[in-house]
Parts: C-alpha cells; sequence; structure tokens
C-alpha cells in the first residue's frame, strides 16, 4: 500500500527557488520567467496517462494505466487534485489502483503520478453510481413575465441590503440527483451557480420580497425527483435571456437550455395597444370636438358623435358602427402583434397580417352598400328625435330583424378576433391568426343580409324641419298684443270735467266745498295716470270719489234743509253738480278704459280662433300617416287642407305616391268640436315644448319637437 | 230670460262698458292698435272689424235724417276700413249727433242685439245656462270678449255640480284669465268681481234694484228720461247715479226759484222734492216723485 505524502516535485523546487531570486531580483519580470520555465519543466516532464474505467463511481476504484511501465514499477506518488486544490485525505492507492471515497464529490479530478522519475498525468471523472448523465430538457414555457424583487443580503454584514430582480425556474430533464443535492451543478449563462439546496423551502418565500426577509445571494434550490428540479431567486441578467446548463461535477456542457424573461406580460401588452388604439380614437373624436364643426338635433350639439350619425335621418349608424369597430380591432391587434414583435422578442417590424384587410374589407364594404341602398330605395325613418342606441337595431322606431343579426355578429366577431390574437402571448406571437374561412363567411353573408333589408324595407319617415304657424301660444298672441296698448285716453273726459269744474261757483258751505273738492281731486287722479297699471287703480279711486263727493252733495242738501239754513240753495245745488259731475267723469273714465282695452281683448279673443298650421319638410312623409302630438293623435277629422276636406296637404310630393318632402296639417279651431277644441287648446293655448311625431303605415315614425314660442330662430337643425 | 232681464243684462253690461246704465249711444273714441281705429256707440264698434259699417248702413237705411244723410256719402270710407276718419272730426261730429237719435238708438240695440246678444243666448243655451245672470256672465263674454277662448277650457256641466256651480267656475277663471293678460285689460277684472256680488247675493234672476259697479240699477233708471209711448212716466227717486232727463228738469222747474234746472234728480233736488211733499196739503206721502207728487205739482 503506498501512502501519499504531499511533496513537490522536483521542478517544483526549482521553481519556488527561481521565482525567489526573481523576486529579489526582478520583481517585475518574476511572474513571466516562473511561467515559461514552470510551463517548459512541466510540459518535458509530464506524460499522459489513461485510466480504466475512465470515469469512474463514487465508492468505486480505478486502474492508472503508465505506458512503457516496467513490470512490478510503483508509482513514487499518486497525487489527485481538484480544482487546483489536493484532495485531503487522499484517496486509497494499492500500486496504480486508486479507490474513490464514497463522499468524495462529483467531479473531474486531476491524476499525476510519478512513476520510475517520469510524471504522468490525466483526469479523471468521478461520476455517481450507474454512471448516469444529467439531460435537461427544453423549458415549456420557454419564458415567464413573472418575476420576484428581493431583498439580498451582503456577504459583509456592515454593507446595506441591495435588491436584485430574481426568477424562479424549473428544471425538468432527467439524472438529477435527489439524495446528494450538491451533486447537481447548475450553469447560467457560463456562470457556475453556487447553489444552495438545502433552505429552499425557508429561502423561497415571499419574505424576500420585504427587506427584512434578505437572503443571502446566489439561488436556491431543491431537487424534487431525478426528473424535476426547482429553483428561486435566479437574478434575472440585463439580456433577459438565461442560458441554463446542469452537469454532474464541474465540467459545464457544451449546450444548455434557453430561457426568457419577459418585461411585458400579456396583459400589459394588450393594455398598452388597447390605449394606443384608443388614443388614434381620441384624437379623431379630439379633432372633432375642437374643430368648429357643429351639428346640432333638438337643440343638443353634436360633434364626435357625428363619427356614427346618419345625417340624412339623424341616427346612428349600423354599418359605420360595423366599420368603426372592425377598424379599431385591426388597429388594437396589429398594435398587439408590433409590441410583442418588436418591444418584447426584439424582432424587426412585423407586416401587416393578411386577415387584416379582409375584415376591415367587410365593413367598408357594408358601409358603402348601405350608402348605395339608401340612395337608391331612400333612408330609413329617422325614430325619436335624437339618435340612441336603439338606432342601431331599428328602422323608424321599428325593430328591425336583419340589424339585429348583424349588430350581433359584428360584436361577436370583434370579440371573438382581439381574444384569439390575445391568446398569443407577446414573447412568442408571430402573427395574427387569419379569421376562420367560415366565419369570413358568416360575417359576409350577415353584411348581406343587412343590406337586403335594407333593400326590401320601404324608407321611412325623415323630419329634418317642423314650423308652427304662428308661432305663439295662444296666450302669448293675446298677450303680445295687449302689450301694444297704450294707455286709455282721458284727455277729452278731462277737458269735459274740467271745464264743468270750473263752471261751478264758490262756495262757503264745508259739505259743498268738499263735493266742489272732491270732484277735483277725481281729475287730478285722472291726469296722474302714467302707466297702465295706475289704470285699475284709478278705477278703484274713482269710485271712492264717486261715494265721498255723493255724501258731501247730500251732506250740503241737509245743509240746506236746516233750520236756519246752514247752507244756500247755490251751495248745495252746485254740491249736486259737483257729484253729478263726477259720476260723468267716471263713466267717461270707464268707458276710455273699456274702449282702451277694446284691441287687446279683441287680439286675446280671437286667438283661440287663429288657424295653425304645422309644416313638416323632410323625406318620405306619408301623407297617410298618423301625426301625434304629446303622444296624442291629431286626427284627420281636426285637420282641414286647400281642397276643403280633412287631410293634410302634401305641398311637395316625393317621386309620386303617398310621400311628401313637405306635408302641412291646417287646424281650424272655429271647425272643431268640443272635445278637439280643448285638444287644441291644450297643444296650442300655453307656451310649452311639444314632441311631434309622424308614423307611416308601415310603422316606421320619425319625431322631433318644437316648442311654442320657438326656441331659436333657425331650424332645430343645422350645419355649420 | 224676459224682455226686463234682458235689459239689465244689457245694462250691467252697459256699465262695464260706459259706466252708465243705458250705455253710451253717442261714444266715439279711437283706439289704438290695427284692429280697433275709430270705434262707436254704447259697445264700441269698430272701424277696423268692419262692424261700424254694417251699423252705420243699417242706420243709413231706416233714417231719414239730416245727419244720417250726410253720413251716407261717408259710408264708402267706412266700407273700406278708412283709417283717416280716426281724425275726421266733422265725421266724429256726425257720429255723436245721430247718438241721439231714437232712429240710431234703435239701430244700435238690433245691431248688438244680433251680433252679439243673441249669439250670446244661444251659447248660453248649447252650455246649458239658464239663469239670467248666467246669461249675462256669458253676454258679457261676448261683448268684452274671451268666450271662444275659455268655454273649451271648461268641465262639462254635470260635472262641476250643475249650472250655478259652473258660472261660479267660470267667472273664477275668466277673472284669473283676464289677470294674467297685460295691462289695462287686468283691470277689467271688476267685471267679475261685480257678477260674484250679485252671485254672492243670489241674484240670479236680475231682480231690481241692484248694484253694479257702484251703479245702481232701478226700473227708473231702465226706463230712461223719455218713456215709450202710452206707459207711464218713471218715479224719480235719489240713486246713485242720479236720475237725469228731461222729468227731473220739468219737476225741478215747478219746484221753486230755489231749484237748480240742471236736470240731475239729486240730494238737493230730493230735499225740495220733501219739502214740497211735507208743506202739500194734505201732506204726500210718497218715496221719491211719483204719480201724486207729480199731480200735485201739476205735471
Amino acid at each position: 500500500m503506498t501512502q501519499f505524502v504531499w511533496t513537490f516535485p522536483t521542478g517544483s523546487d526549482r521553481i519556488t527557488e527561481l521565482m525567489g531570486k526573481c523576486k529579489l531580483v526582478f520583481p517585475l519580470i518574476a511572474g513571466l520567467c516562473v511561467c515559461l520555465l514552470q510551463g517548459a519543466v512541466l510540459a518535458a516532464e509530464t506524460n499522459p496517462l489513461t485510466f480504466s474505467p475512465p470515469q469512474v463511481s463514487r465508492g468505486g476504484s480505478f486502474q492508472i494505466n503508465l505506458p512503457k511501465l516496467k513490470e512490478g514499477a510503483t508509482p513514487t506518488f499518486i497525487h489527485i487534485y481538484h480544482d487546483g486544490q489536493l484532495v485531503n485525505p487522499a484517496p486509497k492507492a494499492d500500486g496504480f489502483n486508486v479507490e474513490v471515497p464514497a463522499d468524495l464529490p462529483l467531479g473531474t479530478y486531476q491524476v499525476q503520478v510519478q512513476a520510475e522519475k517520469i510524471s504522468y498525468s490525466g483526469d479523471i471523472a468521478v461520476r455517481p453510481p450507474g454512471n448516469g448523465e444529467i439531460k435537461l430538457d427544453p423549458f415549456d414555457p420557454a419564458y415567464t413575465y413573472e418575476t420576484e424583487n428581493i431583498w439580498i443580503k451582503p456577504q459583509d454584514p456592515k454593507r446595506p441590503n441591495t435588491q436584485s430582480l430574481t426568477v424562479a425556474l424549473t428544471l425538468r430533464g432527467s439524472g438529477f440527483v435527489k439524495d446528494n443535492p450538491d451533486d447537481n451543478t447548475i450553469w447560467i449563462n457560463g456562470i457556475r451557480q453556487n447553489m444552495k439546496w438545502g433552505d429552499y423551502a425557508a429561502v423561497c418565500s415571499d419574505g424576500a420580497q420585504q427587506e427584512s426577509g434578505a437572503v443571502p445571494s446566489g439561488p436556491s434550490g431543491a431537487v424534487v425527483s431525478a426528473e424535476e428540479i426547482d429553483l428561486c431567486h435566479v437574478t434575472v441578467p440585463a439580456t433577459r435571456g438565461l442560458d441554463v446548463k446542469a452537469a454532474y461535477g464541474d465540467i459545464e456542457p457544451a449546450a444548455g437550455q434557453k430561457f426568457t424573461v419577459y418585461w411585458m406580460n400579456t396583459a400589459i401588452v394588450a393594455i398598452i395597444a388597447f390605449l394606443i388604439t384608443a388614443a388614434l380614437a381620441g384624437l379623431i373624436f379630439l379633432l372633432l370636438t375642437l374643430g368648429k364643426q357643429t351639428y346640432k338635433i333638438a337643440g343638443e350639439d353634436y360633434k364626435w358623435r357625428l363619427l356614427f350619425l346618419d345625417q340624412q335621418t339623424d341616427t346612428y349608424s349600423l354599418s359605420k358602427l360595423q366599420f368603426y369597430l372592425w377598424t379599431l380591432a385591426a388597429i388594437f391587434t396589429y398594435t398587439y402583434l408590433y409590441i410583442g414583435k418588436v418591444f418584447v422578442q426584439g424582432a424587426g417590424w412585423p407586416d401587416i397580417p393578411g386577415t387584416l384587410p379582409g375584415i376591415v374589407g367587410i365593413g367598408a364594404g357594408t358601409a358603402i352598400g348601405s350608402q348605395v341602398v339608401t340612395a337608391a330605395n331612400g333612408a330609413k325613418g329617422s325614430g325619436a328625435e335624437k339618435p340612441g342606441f336603439l338606432d342601431f337595431i331599428t328602422s323608424g322606431s321599428v325593430v328591425a330583424p336583419d340589424r339585429i343579426q348583424m349588430f350581433l355578429w359584428t360584436l361577436f366577431g370583434v370579440f371573438a378576433f382581439c381574444i384569439g390574437v390575445l391568446q398569443k402571448s407577446p414573447g412568442i406571437i408571430s402573427g395574427i391568426q387569419p379569421v376562420p374561412d367560415g366565419m369570413m363567411y358568416m360575417m359576409g353573408l350577415s353584411s348581406a343580409g343587412y343590406l337586403g333589408g335594407k333593400m326590401a324595407r320601404k324608407p321611412g319617415p325623415v323630419i329634418m324641419e317642423l314650423t308652427v304657424t304662428p308661432g305663439q301660444s295662444d296666450d302669448a298672441l293675446a298677450q303680445g298684443t295687449s302689450a301694444a296698448i297704450d294707455l286709455p285716453d282721458f284727455s277729452q273726459p278731462s277737458v269735459v270735467a274740467a271745464s264743468n269744474l270750473n263752471s261751478l261757483p264758490n262756495v262757503a258751505n264745508a259739505n259743498a266745498q268738499k263735493a266742489i273738492d272732491t270732484f277735483g281731486s277725481a281729475i287730478k287722479a285722472a291726469a296722474a295716470v302714467h302707466t297702465t297699471s295706475d289704470v285699475a287703480n284709478l278705477l278703484t279711486s274713482l269710485t271712492s270719489f264717486q261715494r265721498d263727493c255723493e255724501s258731501a252733495a247730500a251732506g250740503a242738501a241737509t245743509d240746506f234743509a236746516a233750520a236756519p239754513p246752514k247752507a244756500s240753495s247755490q251751495e248745495a245745488a252746485a254740491a249736486q253738480q259737483a257729484a253729478a259731475f263726477l259720476q260723468d267723469f267716471s263713466a267717461d273714465v270707464t268707458q276710455a278704459i273699456a274702449a282702451a282695452a277694446a284691441p287687446a281683448m279683441e287680439a286675446a279673443s280671437s286667438a283661440g280662433s287663429v288657424a295653425r298650421t304645422i309644416e313638416l319638410r323632410g323625406s318620405n312623409l306619408s301623407t297617410d300617416g298618423t301625426f301625434e302630438i304629446g303622444h296624442a293623435d291629431l286626427p284627420f277629422r281636426m285637420l282641414v287642407n286647400q281642397d276643403g276636406d280633412n287631410a293634410p296637404d302634401a305641398m311637395a310630393r316625393q317621386d309620386g305616391g303617398n310621400f311628401a318632402t313637405v306635408l302641412r296639417f291646417t287646424i281650424d279651431p272655429a271647425q272643431l268640436d268640443a272635445t278637439d277644441l280643448a285638444q287644441y287648446q291644450a297643444w296650442f293655448g300655453q307656451d310649452a315644448k311639444w314632441l311631434a311625431s309622424l308614423t307611416n303605415p308601415d310603422g316606421q315614425k320619425a319625431d322631433q319637437s318644437f316648442s311654442l314660442p320657438p326656441e331659436t330662430a333657425t331650424p332645430t337643425q343645422q350645419g355649420t | 230670460m224676459d224682455d226686463l232681464q234682458k235689459s239689465i243684462a244689457q245694462a250691467i253690461v252697459n256699465v262695464f262698458e260706459t259706466g252708465r246704465i243705458l250705455g253710451d249711444y253717442s261714444a266715439v273714441t279711437v283706439l289704438k292698435g290695427d284692429t280697433g281705429h275709430l270705434s262707436y256707440g254704447r259697445s264700441q264698434t269698430t272701424l277696423g272689424s268692419g262692424n261700424l259699417y254694417k251699423l252705420l248702413l243699417s242706420y243709413c237705411q231706416k233714417s231719414t235724417s239730416n245727419v244720417a244723410g250726410q253720413l251716407q256719402n261717408s259710408l264708402p270710407r267706412f266700407l273700406q276700413k278708412d283709417f283717416s276718419l280716426d281724425t275726421d272730426i266733422g265725421v266724429k261730429n256726425l257720429l255723436k249727433q245721430a247718438g241721439a237719435e231714437p232712429m240710431m238708438r234703435a239701430a244700435q240695440d238690433q245691431f248688438f242685439n244680433e251680433n252679439f246678444f243673441a249669439p250670446a243666448l244661444r251659447a248660453a243655451d248649447a252650455a246649458g245656462i239658464t239663469q239670467p245672470l248666467g246669461q249675462t256672465v256669458i253676454y258679457d263674454s261676448h261683448i268684452q270678449g274671451g268666450w271662444g277662448v275659455l268655454q273649451p277650457q271648461m268641465p262639462a256641466l254635470n260635472t262641476v255640480g250643475g249650472e250655478k256651480a259652473w258660472i261660479a267656475k267660470y267667472v273664477d277663471k275668466r277673472k284669473a284669465w283676464l289677470q294674467s293678460l297685460k295691462s289695462p285689460l287686468p283691470g277689467t277684472a271688476y267685471r267679475m268681481d261685480s257678477f260674484q256680488t250679485l252671485m254672492d247675493d243670489q241674484r240670479w234672476n236680475l231682480a231690481l234694484p241692484l248694484t253694479v259697479h257702484g251703479v245702481t240699477i232701478t226700473a227708473e233708471a231702465l226706463s230712461g228720461g223719455t218713456p215709450a209711448a202710452g206707459s207711464p212716466p218713471r218715479t224719480l227717486r235719489l240713486m246713485s247715479p242720479y236720475l237725469r232727463g228731461d222729468d227731473v228738469k220739468q219737476v225741478q222747474a215747478k219746484l221753486g226759484p230755489d231749484s237748480s234746472s240742471d236736470g240731475v234728480y239729486g240730494p238737493f233736488t230730493d230735499v225740495l222734492v220733501k219739502r214740497f211733499q211735507a208743506q202739500h196739503v194734505p201732506a204726500i206721502v210718497e218715496d221719491g216723485v211719483g204719480p201724486q207728487t207729480r199731480a200735485a205739482l201739476g205735471l
């Protein structure tokens, strides 16, 4: 049994001696000299050797094969090194047969042997029992977006903790050593990892995300089985790419498995794509909002909603909605693809997928086809006065099945298309999956059904303008006229009264004087009328003056009749005359007021007898339609047309038939019975706002509001 | 509605329109506005409406007076609604003179009866109104205007508890309506106040005497100063407004030198009458100047 001892070979002693001299004499050149000399000596004195078997299991043994060795020769020494360090304690050797300790770490060992003054060296690999190999399978998936930002405890406790972006990996393959995890060596991007195998359960938790739970640097792992190793706290490199290798011992395999840590996941990319799409759409909305283009419907401004509006009918257009939805879906999905390819995968700008023009083409084709059908067949009914979401599935407020099916197919198609694209994560997406032919066919059929229904349906009423003449309510007409009335003219009665007053004699009797003074006061009161509100007050005061004057005249008469008389006959007569004059004056004033009020009253009285016309301008206005005001029918019996019949007047017919572009309803209240007159006055008696509706015989209708008086001098809708 | 009630109804409206029980047949007024202009008569028939032409045509066809002859020459201008008549003082004086003629009064009575009173009675009948006061309310609405506006807004008669309740409701509504209009129309709401007072006093049959807007309507006041041929002279008594007329002048002339001769039966004249009655042997016990006093005075 040869006992190994650690000794320097001759060459090494000489080198050491030379190095000492070099350090003394030529310190800067010493290293170079030593290296050259050592290489020359070793190269000159070391010969290769082989082993049987070429690799050995732990606990096994191997035979050192030396060429040209004399029989019976024994090794001078056998030194085994691992990573430049002499293995200690040295494995036992019997001659050239070396026993490998059961606890020797796996790896490649350098064996140096000297025999017969000749040095030999070679490498032998120590493998697990069974001589198996670690085989690492490709990652599936070979990417992740999930990272963990953990706190790292530095080796120097005086230094502060640092943060590191890490990722957890699951290695799958075969040959992993579970009993002795240290046998499994992991390389990431060419760097052998200083694995910590014993603390996986304790370390690989969420605690490291808090500074208080800081962990030592380096990944931790657990060998789940011979087929799986779980790793955590694997540092994510700046490149976000991981080349993972695994093997026994310290020999790095040539090939590894690629793994990528993406910084954006599907949700983030989808959100960014959505925001970009929304921003592009918002740009259009912004331009429309900031622009001067305005469109009013029933007094409400429409700007960005113009995008969806069919201005011919003032309704939301289903074909436009479909076109915009598919366009936005195309932009969204392409943006998703672009971000995935360019920013996530680092690839080039992707080409427009061939499926996008097809789906946008369906929308565009439907929109154009809709315009063509409308031009040829006429517009649909405008329905409610203001556009609403029901417009997408109705035609003139009548539910249209052809519109419903296209509405539903459009929503479903857009949704399904976008979801289908999002199924591919941005890290691996290579293109947009084409819409299945069957789906394309279905959407085309849906559009065809929509256009067919549009073509088969009769055009519906569209009211562009509604004018009521006169535009004021009966009350307003009455008040408007009375407002022009001047004050009653009291000049003539006042002149006569003043003359009468002057004709009265001077009196000494108090009652007679009071009667005369009261008469004078009444004249002054009439002269003091400057406003129309003074008129009513005058009527009241005149009654009071008249009563006082008559009382004073009676008092003067009593004074005359007293014994002895307190008033002369002239005084009593003067008082009587003053009272009589005041009665005349009061009557004249009353008459003047009644006369002044007569024109105002005539206007107020005749207001309710003014014939009114309601004129509709638009298209497809049926003369056989039903007209409502405030959801109450305007029956034909209330109408009188130019021929004297109870029917509306088609002032401008539209391509023959029963359609008109100008339809007039004339109502003469003088010809209405009490019930209809009451309805007429309910509509036109006071200032009010009403919603008028014309419903064609096929059920399509159009609404338009009007008010008494008109809210603006312009039509209810305008484009500027 | 009998003839007396008809006269009372017309008197009530006359008081509203002219402040006088019998109206002012000579009243000439120029109204403002396109629908007015020259107006004439006890209920203000206007040039603008064309009714003044119709009234004058009726008068001219019946009267042979000189005034009628002169107005005949101006009839084409009335037909053409020549608004220069508003300032034609000669024509306006002719109209005032014509108002004093019985023929013009008769023409006006007939005109207003045909154009206002008769239609008002028909409207009242259609509405189920039979009480004279209710008919007067409707007549007033025809004279002043507004019946066509308000009547359709009224509920059915049988839904408000009968005729009186319906009239009361209508008066309320009409008052509110008048007050809702611009001045001076709210000032005419006193008409409805007067009707309300009559309803409160249960004067549905228009029993005399009754007071409207400070004017007491009596049979004597209705008969005027010139009673119809064959009818007895009216009794003169003190009322407001004072009775006037030639019959008053005749009485004043008999009462002695202290009496005035203004034709007004006022308190002074009434004192003289009572003094005469007291001094007469035997003393006359009579309210006002009735048959006994009139005989004692030698009238």
